[in-house]
C-alpha cells in the first residue's frame, strides 16, 4: 500500500516540475502583455513595473481590427470544423469498410495528402481560375489541408468498431445513412472530439494559407492581426503579446470544454458485441 | 453525449450566425467586387452593420489600397483620417489593407500580380522591383501628367519613379539615409571626435572600449540589420568608375561586372568582420535585436550603431528626451571618401485593376500633393521629396541630410538589380560565424545567386 | 452472403469529401508536379518552357542543400523520438480520473495552441546567451559551463530548435494517445489483473499492444511533421544564423521567394518523395503488428 502511494507522489512531483517548465514561456507571453512599450521590448520574465492591462488590451482592440478578426476566425473555423467532421468521418467509414482495390487506392491518395506539403501557390491559381470569392476559397483550402489528417485519425479508430454492428443494423432494416449517422457516428465520439479540438486549433491558428486569401481588412482572421503591430523596423511588443493571449483563449476554452468527452466516451466506446 | 456536443456546436453556430450575417453580406458585396475588381462599399470596421447590404452612400467612391503593415505608421494614419473626414470633397475614400512584410508578404504580392488579383492602388518598393520580382510592370498605369509632379524635382523622379519613359509611381513616405549613429555624450566623455578615415575609426573604437562601453553594436538576431554596415562600400566602386549606382547596376545586370569585382565592397565586408575580431562589437551580437540596439544607443551602453534613419525615428518615438543626443556621420573608408546610401521612398502606384482610372489618378495626385504630404509629415517627421513640404527631423537625420546636400550620397543599389541576388544577410552571417572563410565568399554567393536567377529567366548575358 | 453485404456499402457518403479533395488538393498537386518540369519566369504561367529535370538538378546543387538535409533529418529523428516518448509517458500518467489530471492535461496541451510567432519571440528571449532566463538559471545553480549560446551557435542551433518543437508539441501527441487509450476496453485490464499482472506488465502486454494503432498514427505524424517543418524554424531562427538551421521547408520557401517557381515545386516533390519513402514502410511495419480487436 505504502509503495503505491510513494510511487504516485513521485509521479505527481515529476509532473509538477514538468508543468512548471511548460508554463514559464506561457507566463512570459501573458506578463509581457501587461507591460508598457519599452519594458515589453525587453521580453524578460520580470514583473511589470506598472500594470497596463486595460490600456494595452484596449489599444490592441481599437487599432488592430481585432473584433472583426475574431468574428471572421470564428466563422471560418466553425464551418471548417463542422465540414471536416462530417466529410471525413463519412469518408473514413466507407474507405475502411469497403475493402476492394478502388477504396484502397483512394485511401492511399488521401494519406498521400499527409505526406505532400500543401502547395499554396498552385492552389491559389486553381482558386483564381474558378473565380471563387476569397473567403470560400480559404474555407475549402483549409478543409482540404486538414482532411488527410482527420481521415487518418478516423480510419485508425474505425478498425476498432467491429463490422458485426453493421450487420445487426442491416438485419434491423437500416439503410447506409441511418447506419452511419445513428449507430456508427456516436461510437466515434472520442475521435470526433479529438478531431474537433485538433482541427479547431489548426484552422484557428492557420497563417500560411490565410495570408494568401484573406488580406483585405474585412476578412482578416485573428492570427493575421498580430502583424498589425509587428514591423520590420519597429514593433509594439506589448500589443503583439496581448494579441497572442486573445488569440489563444478560444482554443483553450474549446479544449477545456471538450477534453473530458474524450474520456467520457470510454464507456460508450467500442465494446465487444 | 453526442447530442450535447452537437447542441453546443449548433448554439455556437446560431450565435455566430447573427454576427456572421453581418460579415456574410459584407462578404457577398465584397465577393462581387473581388471578382469584378470594382470598388467596394463597406469601409471602416465599425460601420459594417450599416454597410451590410447597402450600396455606398454619398458621392465618395472607395478605392482599395494595399501595403505592408510596417509601412502603415503615424503618417498614413493621419492621412487616412484626413481623407476619410473630407471624403465627399475629395471624391474618394481609401480602404487600406495590410499584409505582413518580409519574404512571406513579398511572395503574396508576387502571386497577386501574377493572378491580376490587385487592389486599385498599391504601395510597393519601386517599379524596378515590380518588374524584377513580380513581372508586373504592365499592370501599373502610366501616371505622366498628374498635377502633383510639378512639386517634385524631375531629377529625383527620374530613374526610380520614371522608369523606361513612363511615370509608374509617385513617391510616398520619406527618404531613408544610412550612416553611423552615435551617442554624443559617450563621444564627449571618451574625448573622441567623428572619425573621417578607417584608421581614425579604429582609434575611436579603441578609446571607447577603454572606457568600458561597447564601441559598435550589431543586432544580428534581426538578420536584415547586419547589412547597413556593408552597403556603403559599393558606392565607392561606382565613384571610382566615375558613374553613379544606376550605372554600376547596369553593368551588374548585364553581367559586365560581378559583385566580387567590386573591391571596395569586398573590403568593406572584411572591415565589418574586423570590428568583431578586434572585440569592438557586442559579444552577444548574434542574439541581440534592433530593439535592444535602440535601447543601448539611447542609454549610452553602446557608442555607435550603423543603420538607417529609421533608427533615429524609432529613438525619437521611444526615448524622446534622448533624441537630440544622437548624431550621425558617414561610414569611414581608408581613403576618407565617405558616401552614404540613400533609399528612395516607397512608390504609390495605380493598377490596371482600378475601374475608375480618372479617380485613381486624382487620388494619387492628391495623396502626393503638398497638402496631403504635409499632414503625413507632421505626423511622421522625415525627409520628404515634395519640394513644398517642411518637417522637423531628428538631429541625426539632419546630420545625414547635410552630407547628402554636400553631394556625398548615392541612391542605394539594393533595389535596382534585375535579378535577385538572394539575401545579403545570409552569406554575411555565415562569414561572421565562420562558415564562409573570406570576405569575397560573401560576394561570390551573391554572384552565384544572381547567375541562378538570370539563367532561370533565360537571360542572354549569362 | 458476404458479397451482398459488401454491396450495401456505397460510395455516396464519401463523394462530397472526395470531390473537395480532388479539386483543391489533387489538381494543384498535379499542377505543382507539372510545374516542376518547366522553366518559368516569375509567376507568369504563360512564359513556361519545358525544362526536363533541370529544376531537380538545381535543387540538389543548391549551396545549402547538404546542410538542409542534415538538419532536416536530425530535427525529424530527435523530435519524433522525444515527442513520442514524452507524449506516451504523459498519456499513461494522466489516463486516470484523479482530481488534478484534467488541469494537468490542459496545461500540457497549452503550448500547442500558442501562435508560433509568439513562441519564436519568447524562446529567442529565453535563450539569449547573457540575459536569457535559461542561462541565468544555469549560472545561478553553478552550471556556468552549460550556459551556451543556444540559438546562435552554428552547431547547437538546430538542437535548440528541436527542444522548442518538443516543448510545443509533446502535449499534442499526448492527446492523440489518450484518445487511443479510450478504445481499450476495461475488460482487458480486468482480465489481466485477475491473472496478477500489475504496473509495467500491464503496460507492456495490454496497453501498449492495444495502443499500437494510435501510437502508429502519432509516430507517423511526428515524423512527417519533423521532415516538413517550416513555421517554427522561420519564427525562431529564419534558417540562421546565416544558414545554420536551414531545412527542406526553408529551402522551398526561398526558392519560391526568388521567383524560381519551377525549382520550388521540384523541391516540394522531392520532399514528398523522401517523406513517403521513410514513413510508408515504417507505417506498414508497425501496422502489420497491430492487434485487431
Amino acid at each position: 500500500m505504502k509503495r503505491i502511494k510513494l510511487g504516485t507522489i513521485c509521479l505527481y512531483c515529476i509532473l509538477c516540475i514538468a508543468c512548471f517548465v511548460i508554463l514559464i514561456p506561457v507566463f512570459m507571453v501573458v506578463i509581457n502583455s501587461f507591460k508598457d512599450r519599452n519594458e515589453a521590448a525587453m521580453m524578460n520574465i520580470h514583473l511589470p513595473s506598472s500594470f497596463h492591462i486595460l490600456e494595452n488590451y484596449k489599444e490592441m482592440i481599437a487599432e488592430g481590427g481585432i473584433i472583426r478578426g475574431f468574428l471572421n476566425s470564428m466563422f471560418i473555423t466553425v464551418i471548417c470544423v463542422f465540414g471536416l467532421i462530417l466529410l471525413c468521418s463519412a469518408m473514413a467509414f466507407v474507405l475502411q469498410r469497403k475493402k476492394n482495390l478502388f477504396s484502397k487506392i483512394i485511401n492511399m491518395t488521401v494519406v498521400f495528402g499527409l505526406v505532400l506539403p500543401i502547395q499554396i501557390i498552385p492552389t491559389y491559381f486553381v482558386c483564381n481560375f474558378f473565380h471563387l470569392p476569397h473567403v470560400a476559397s480559404a474555407i475549402f483550402v483549409l478543409i482540404v489541408a486538414n482532411m488527410s489528417f482527420t481521415v487518418f485519425l478516423y480510419t485508425g479508430f474505425m478498425k476498432s468498431i467491429p463490422a458485426e454492428i453493421d450487420e445487426s443494423a442491416w438485419i434491423d432494416g437500416a439503410n447506409q445513412f441511418q447506419l452511419f449517422f445513428h449507430i456508427i457516428f456516436p461510437l466515434l465520439q472520442p475521435v470526433t472530439v479529438t478531431a474537433i479540438i485538433i482541427n479547431f486549433m489548426a484552422v484557428w491558428n492557420d497563417f500560411g494559407i490565410s495570408i494568401y486569401f484573406l488580406n483585405s481588412a474585412r476578412n482578416y482572421t485573428l492570427p493575421l492581426t498580430v502583424y498589425n503591430f509587428f514591423g520590420n523596423h519597429s514593433s509594439d511588443w506589448q500589443l503583439v503579446f496581448a494579441n497572442v493571449v486573445l488569440a489563444t483563449l478560444p482554443v483553450m476554452i474549446v479544449y477545456l470544454l471538450l477534453q473530458k468527452y474524450i474520456i467520457a466516451g470510454m464507456t460508450a466506446g467500442a465494446v465487444k458485441g | 453525449m453526442k447530442k450535447k456536443v452537437l447542441a453546443f456546436m449548433l448554439t455556437l453556430v446560431m450565435i455566430l450566425g447573427l454576427a456572421g450575417c453581418g460579415s456574410k453580406s459584407a462578404e457577398s458585396t465584397e465577393t462581387a467586387s473581388d471578382t469584378a475588381g470594382e470598388e467596394s462599399s463597406a469601409v471602416e470596421t465599425e460601420k459594417t452593420e450599416e454597410a451590410a447590404g447597402t450600396e455606398s452612400t454619398g458621392e465618395a467612391e472607395t478605392l482599395t489600397l494595399l501595403m505592408y503593415t510596417d509601412w502603415y505608421k503615424a503618417g498614413w494614419e493621419a492621412l487616412e483620417k484626413y481623407i476619410d473626414e473630407n471624403a465627399d470633397e475629395l471624391g474618394f475614400r481609401l480602404e487600406i489593407s495590410k499584409i505582413q512584410g518580409g519574404q512571406q508578404g513579398d511572395q503574396v504580392l508576387q502571386t497577386k500580380f501574377a493572378t491580376d488579383d490587385l487592389p486599385d492602388l498599391i504601395q510597393v518598393y519601386k517599379p524596378q522591383w515590380v518588374e524584377a520580382y513580380a513581372n508586373g510592370l504592365d499592370k501599373l498605369v502610366d501616371l505622366t501628367g498628374i498635377s502633383s509632379t510639378s512639386e517634385y524635382d524631375v531629377n529625383v523622379l527620374n530613374g526610380t519613379y520614371i522608369y523606361k519613359d513612363k511615370l509608374y509611381a509617385m513617391p510616398i513616405d520619406s527618404i531613408v539615409l544610412s550612416g553611423v549613429f552615435y551617442n554624443k555624450e559617450v563621444f564627449e566623455s571618451a574625448g573622441v571626435e567623428i572619425p573621417k578615415t578607417w584608421d581614425e575609426f579604429l582609434a575611436v573604437c579603441e578609446k571607447i572600449k577603454e572606457t568600458g562601453i561597447t564601441p559598435v553594436y550589431y543586432s544580428g538576431k534581426d538578420a536584415w540589420s547586419v547589412q547597413p554596415p556593408t552597403i556603403s562600400g559599393i558606392l565607392n566602386d561606382a565613384a571610382e568608375r566615375g558613374i553613379d549606382t544606376f550605372g554600376l547596376m547596369d553593368l551588374i545586370n548585364t553581367n559586365q561586372l560581378k559583385f566580387s569585382e567590386c573591391t571596395n565592397f569586398v573590403d568593406t565586408i572584411e572591415r565589418t568582420k574586423e570590428l568583431i575580431d578586434l572585440g569592438y562589437v557586442n559579444e552577444t551580437y548574434l542574439s541581440d535585436t534592433v530593439d535592444s540596439a535602440h535601447q543601448a544607443l539611447a542609454d549610452g551602453t553602446c557608442a555607435m550603431y550603423i543603420n538607417g534613419t529609421w533608427c533615429a525615428d524609432n529613438i525619437t518615438e521611444k526615448f524622446p528626451d534622448k533624441a537630440d543626443n544622437i548624431g550621425a556621420f558617414a561610414m569611414p573608408t581608408p581613403g576618407g571618401e565617405n558616401y552614404i546610401n540613400m533609399f528612395t521612398p516607397y512608390a504609390l502606384a495605380l493598377t490596371t485593376q482600378c475601374e475608375n482610372e480618372e479617380l485613381g489618378k486624382k487620388a494619387i495626385a492628391f495623396i502626393t500633393s503638398a497638402e496631403a504630404q504635409q499632414i503625413y509629415a507632421d505626423a511622421q517627421p522625415g525627409l520628404y521629396l515634395n519640394k513644398n513640404v517642411n518637417s522637423t527631423i531628428p538631429a541625426a537625420t539632419a546630420d545625414l541630410q547635410e552630407i547628402m546636400n554636400a553631394g556625398m550620397a548615392m541612391t542605394d543599389w539594393e533595389e535596382i538589380n534585375n535579378f535577385s541576388y538572394g539575401n545579403l544577410s545570409e552569406p554575411l552571417l555565415n562569414y561572421y560565424t565562420g562558415t564562409l572563410t573570406e570576405a569575397i565568399d560573401v560576394t561570390k554567393a551573391l554572384d552565384a545567386e544572381t547567375e541562378r536567377n538570370a539563367k532561370a529567366q533565360g537571360d542572354a548575358n549569362w | 452472403m458476404k458479397r451482398g453485404k459488401m454491396k450495401r456499402y456505397s460510395y455516396a457518403l464519401a463523394v462530397p469529401g472526395l470531390a473537395l479533395y480532388i479539386i483543391f488538393f489533387i489538381i494543384p498537386a498535379v499542377g505543382g508536379l507539372l510545374l516542376s518540369f518547366v522553366k518559368i519566369l516569375g509567376f507568369d504561367l504563360s512564359s513556361a518552357r519545358f525544362g526536363g529535370i533541370s529544376n531537380y538538378i538545381d535543387v540538389f546543387t543548391q549551396p545549402n542543400m547538404r546542410l538542409a538535409i542534415y538538419n532536416s533529418f536530425v530535427f525529424a529523428v530527435i523530435t519524433t523520438i522525444l515527442k513520442t516518448v514524452i507524449g506516451l509517458s504523459l498519456a499513461v500518467a494522466l489516463n486516470r480520473r484523479m482530481p488534478m489530471t484534467n488541469a494537468l492535461r490542459t496545461i500540457f496541451f497549452l503550448p500547442a495552441v500558442i501562435n508560433t510567432v509568439a513562441v519564436g519571440l519568447i524562446f529567442s528571449s529565453l535563450m539569449h546567451p547573457t540575459n536569457g532566463l535559461i542561462n541565468t538559471f544555469l549560472r545561478s545553480i553553478g552550471l556556468e559551463a552549460m550556459a551556451k549560446p543556444w540559438l546562435v551557435d552554428t552547431r547547437l542551433a538546430i538542437f535548440s530548435v528541436c527542444a522548442i518543437e518538443i516543448w510545443k508539441w509533446s502535449g499534442f501527441t499526448m492527446v492523440i494517445l489518450l484518445s487511443g487509450m479510450q478504445a481499450i476496453g476495461k475488460d482487458y485490464y480486468e482480465a489481466a489483473e485477475i491473472d496478477g499482472a500489475v504496473g509495467w506488465k500491464k503496460f507492456r502486454y495490454i496497453t501498449f499492444p492495444l495502443l499500437l494503432p494510435a501510437f502508429n498514427n502519432a509516430l507517423i505524424l511526428n515524423m512527417i511533421g519533423g521532415l516538413k517543418v517550416f513555421d517554427l524554424i522561420q519564427a525562431t531562427t529564419q534558417g540562421g544564423p546565416g544558414s545554420a538551421t536551414e531545412v527542406f521547408g526553408t529551402i522551398i520557401f526561398k526558392s519560391f521567394g526568388s521567383g524560381r517557381l519551377g525549382e520550388g515545386c521540384a523541391a516540394s516533390v522531392l520532399l514528398a518523395v523522401i517523406i513517403a519513402a521513410i514513413t510508408i514502410p515504417t507505417y506498414k511495419y508497425i501496422a502489420d503488428r497491430e492487434v485487431e480487436m
